[in-house]
């Protein structure tokens, strides 16, 4: 990832230009850059309307007035948010693979549109584990060998056509996972005929078939691992480690938060191809480049995903219980109040408004008219701040990470 | 406070005797110092202070003359700062160094890069092909002659290893005992090592800031030996000029160590504030070790020492100017001693992971050994000696990347042996594993 965000940001727009002024080699941490902005600079009127599909926050305020535990909030989220969101991403590996093999079996037009649908689901899906990286998670490194973006096609290219591959190598990280799949169901030609051909292929086809097959397979068999380990023991060791030091449930899930919403979502999903870290823009660097169109259903799951953790509110959608947003409220009670829950929530339905601007393909979108996506960028950077200095202050959580150092 | 004004401090004893010893004019500077030692001073009253304490000190305090704010300095209206032959080795450097990255490089390109001589193709950049600066004619020559012969030797045994072992793997997967490509996680950098895990790109590189830079400048131009030679001092207190220039030889010397570190600098007169990103050396990692805050103000502090001994020169004023050389001396020391305890210590933790992620821990081991590797050309002004000999170094090294015995270097080092390096080298700069 080093390598991938890169060096310094110029951009002619004064009004952006401010902003990156302090960019360095790294993706650093800039906490600087968000006290340039005036917090005060958005008002209420602002955030009408219908502007994304999560729970209505401020209906249910889950954990006002009632007394915080951590470990009441530690159940909450790996009973209603974090096993229930793995249990669907399974699910929807259940049906890609039954889908792959369909089409491997019998490879026609039907069976690929099945596919790439299946495809988009279980992408969709992935969108709501992707922050819990914890657990058996972590200790396997699943977004790595998951949702590694952009592909080296032309890596797995020459992988599969050799055979013999280790998809548990390092080194083919960047050849396999959802990504791998947008590319072998969308990016092999440009239409279903002849993608299809490369499958029905008398001197390749049967490569094409198996390394489909073993990317999926690996792709169903690491989210499994993932959900038995939570079911069976992580999810009791994850409540009880209920204390406030760092090495602590809280403390560790708090961080992977801030460090997804920070790395993945707002420099992955925008940052990256929007040129923030390099000299000029990157279009090919969305989230499903291939398929082309969905970049921005992608961002808007993850993004409710991510504010849905905040606030609380179930997988199931149906209800909401102890959280980020609780405890915040439970301390400013007893504190200066300040609000700073509703000054998060108001930028995350600041971001969807802003979404609301974007082109479906994030892809052309930074082609036809960047300036959106930087300005995106910015919204989303305000909630690092936010997160990650004002309220790690309030909760009394130090941040567990460093950048590398980018050479 | 007017006792405490007496024992004021920059950063170090050593600079003591040159705040005490100029009584005559006087100036005004703002500093804040902490004093975490017990320090003892011996003038008119026996003053000790025990205990942490900040003294914001606004008054006049004497350092006989004045300490430009950027590395400004003229006579007549002229510039007297030159250090082109400086910035010329270093840009030299930095082409062998990414040349070792191109697998179309041959050994005897690399070779010829190193000692290159006047007129010579060896480089892309015209200026360097026409220049006759060399590399490797200044590659630890402040030693005994047979070090000099070692040290030059250890890295072409990098570059030839580089050339016969790894280019010819270039597309091979790395694993123990076999060089080949290695990639971080997450569609990371891609790696280049050896059959031991060692980037010989990297080994060369963190190398040459000991071997070249530090060297060249502590064990070199700002040692009084040097700055005295010949007639300087008689010079320098007669403002006598070499010929046909405007400065004084002494001046020279002063900036052409200053030109060791800050050569590549995109502002050579105010380098803290402007460094860019040309440097590979010295000058970048002035600055990875500054923005880390067990370490803040270590850019400010060694750039100001650079810029006190150099108006102590123009002076003549020569206890003040070596005062500032050693003062020069443990923040550039401490700068190479930071940087490997660092990489040492990142390479620890990332072997500490369930799945580690090999292509990181070898890059950072990688850069860890060349800064290791730099560390015998560091100097402690307390004891005038490096703050590890040569044999101290290769003895770490042997611990760092084994190869005796069958073992295969970054394939086979231990947590522990990295962490007893890193905290081994701590010790020795004053700081701890921890601050790393």
């Amino acid at each position: 990832m080093k390598n991938n965000l890169l060096t310094l940001c110029c951009f002619t727009t004064l009004s952006i230009s401010a902003l990156f002024l302090s960019c360095s080699e790294d993706d650093n941490v800039r906490l600087d850059e968000g006290s340039l902005i005036n917090q005060n600079d958005f008002t209420d009127d602002q955030i009408d309307g219908d502007t994304s599909d999560s729970v209505d926050t401020t209906a249910n305020d889950a954990g006002v007035g009632e007394a915080f535990t951590r470990g009441a909030m530690l159940v909450n989220w790996a009973d209603k948010i974090i096993i229930p969101a793995f249990e669907s991403l399974v699910k929807n590996m259940d049906s890609l693979s039954l889908a792959a093999n369909e089409f491997t079996d019998t490879p026609n037009q039907e069976n690929l549109i099945n596919l790439k649908q299946s495809w988009l689901n279980a992408y969709l899906a992935w969108q709501t584990v992707d922050m819990f990286d914890i657990g058996m998670a972590e200790e396997i490194t699943l977004r790595n060998f998951i949702n590694v973006y952009p592909l080296d096609a032309q890596g797995m290219t020459t992988t599969l056509l050799a055979g013999n591959y280790d998809l548990t190598s390092i080194n083919r990280q960047d050849e396999q996972g959802f990504s791998a799949l947008d590319y072998l169901l969308h990016g092999l030609g440009n239409t279903d005929e002849e993608i299809i051909a490369f499958y029905t292929d008398e001197t390749n086809g049967g490569k094409y078939k198996t390394f489909l097959t073993d990317v999926v397979d690996r792709m169903h068999s690491l989210t499994s691992i993932v959900l038995a380990d939570w079911k069976e023991s992580y999810r009791d060791e994850f409540i009880e480690r209920d204390g406030n030091a760092a090495t602590e449930s809280v403390n560790s899930m708090v961080n992977d938060y801030i460090y997804y919403y920070e790395k993945f979502l707002r420099a992955g999903k925008v940052g990256i191809p929007a040129g923030v870290f390099s000299n000029s823009s990157l279009s090919n660097r969305v989230e499903a480049r291939y398929r082309g169109g969905v970049s921005k259903e992608l961002l808007i799951k993850a993004l409710n995903s991510v504010q849905d953790f905040f606030n609380g509110v179930h997988f199931s959608q149906e209800d909401s219980g102890m959280s980020l947003k609780g405890w915040i409220n439970y301390l400013e009670a007893s504190g200066s109040t300040n609000n700073l829950d509703s000054l998060i929530n108001n930028q995350f339905e600041l971001i969807h408004l802003q979404l609301e601007n974007l082109n479906l393909d994030l892809a052309q979108q930074v082609e036809i008219d960047n300036i959106k996506m930087l300005e995106t960028y910015d919204i989303l950077q305000k909630n690092v701040v936010f997160m990650k200095v004002d309220m790690l202050q309030l909760l009394d959580i130090t941040v567990d990470y460093v950048d590398a150092d980018g050479d | 406070m007017k006792l405490l004004k007496q024992i004021f401090i920059f950063g170090g004893t050593v600079s003591l005797i040159f705040l005490l010893s100029c009584e005559e004019e006087t100036v005004t500077v703002t500093e804040e110092v902490i004093v975490t030692d017990t320090v003892t001073v011996t003038e008119t009253d026996t003053v000790t202070v025990i205990d942490t304490i900040t003294v914001i000190d606004t008054d006049t305090v004497l350092i006989g003359f004045a300490v430009p704010e950027t590395y400004l300095f003229t006579r007549d209206g002229d510039t007297t700062v030159s250090y082109s032959g400086q910035t010329i080795r270093l840009k030299m450097a930095k082409e062998m160094v990414n040349a070792l990255k191109d697998n179309t490089t041959t050994i005897a390109q690399l070779l010829a890069m190193f000692d290159h001589q006047e007129g010579g193709s060896d480089f892309s950049d015209a200026d360097l092909n026409a220049s006759s600066k060399q590399v490797k004619n200044k590659i630890g020559n402040n030693g005994t002659a047979t070090n000099a012969a070692a040290i030059r030797a250890d890295l072409e045994t990098w570059m030839t290893n580089q050339v016969d072992s790894v280019f010819p793997a270039w597309t091979d997967e790395a694993s123990k005992g076999l060089a080949g490509y290695i990639q971080e996680a997450g569609g990371g950098s891609t790696r280049y090592v050896n059959q031991n895990g060692l980037e010989n790109n990297q080994a060369v590189n963190k190398a040459l800031i000991g071997a070249l830079v530090a060297d060249q400048v502590l064990n070199g131009y700002l040692t009084p030996a040097k700055l005295n030679s010949g007639t300087n001092e008689a010079d320098q207190a007669a403002q006598t000029k070499v010929d046909g220039k405007s400065y004084t030889n002494m001046e020279h010397y002063w900036d052409e160590g200053y030109g060791y570190i800050y050569g590549l600098a995109a502002d050579g007169i105010d380098p803290v504030t402007t460094p860019g990103s040309n440097d590979i050396f010295m000058l970048k990692y002035i600055g990875k070790v500054d923005s880390d805050p067990d370490f803040a103000e270590t850019a400010d502090e060694l750039h100001r020492a650079f810029r006190e001994g150099r108006a102590a020169v123009v002076e003549a004023e020569f206890e003040a100017r070596d005062a500032a050389a050693q003062h020069i001396a443990k923040t550039a020391s401490l700068v190479i001693g930071v940087r490997a305890a660092h990489y040492l210590k990142s390479g620890q933790i990332g072997l500490a992971a369930t799945t580690p992620d090999m292509a990181g821990v070898f890059h950072d081991l990688s850069e860890g050994f060349g800064f290791v590797y730099s560390l015998q050309f560091t100097l402690n002004p307390e004891t005038g000696a490096p703050y590890f000999s040569r044999e101290e170094v290769m003895e770490m090294l042997s611990k760092i990347y084994p190869t005796s015995g069958g073992m295969r270097g970054f394939w086979d080092v231990t947590q522990s042996d990295l962490e007893e390096a890193a905290t081994t080298i701590a010790t020795a700069f004053g700081f701890t594993y921890e601050n790393a």
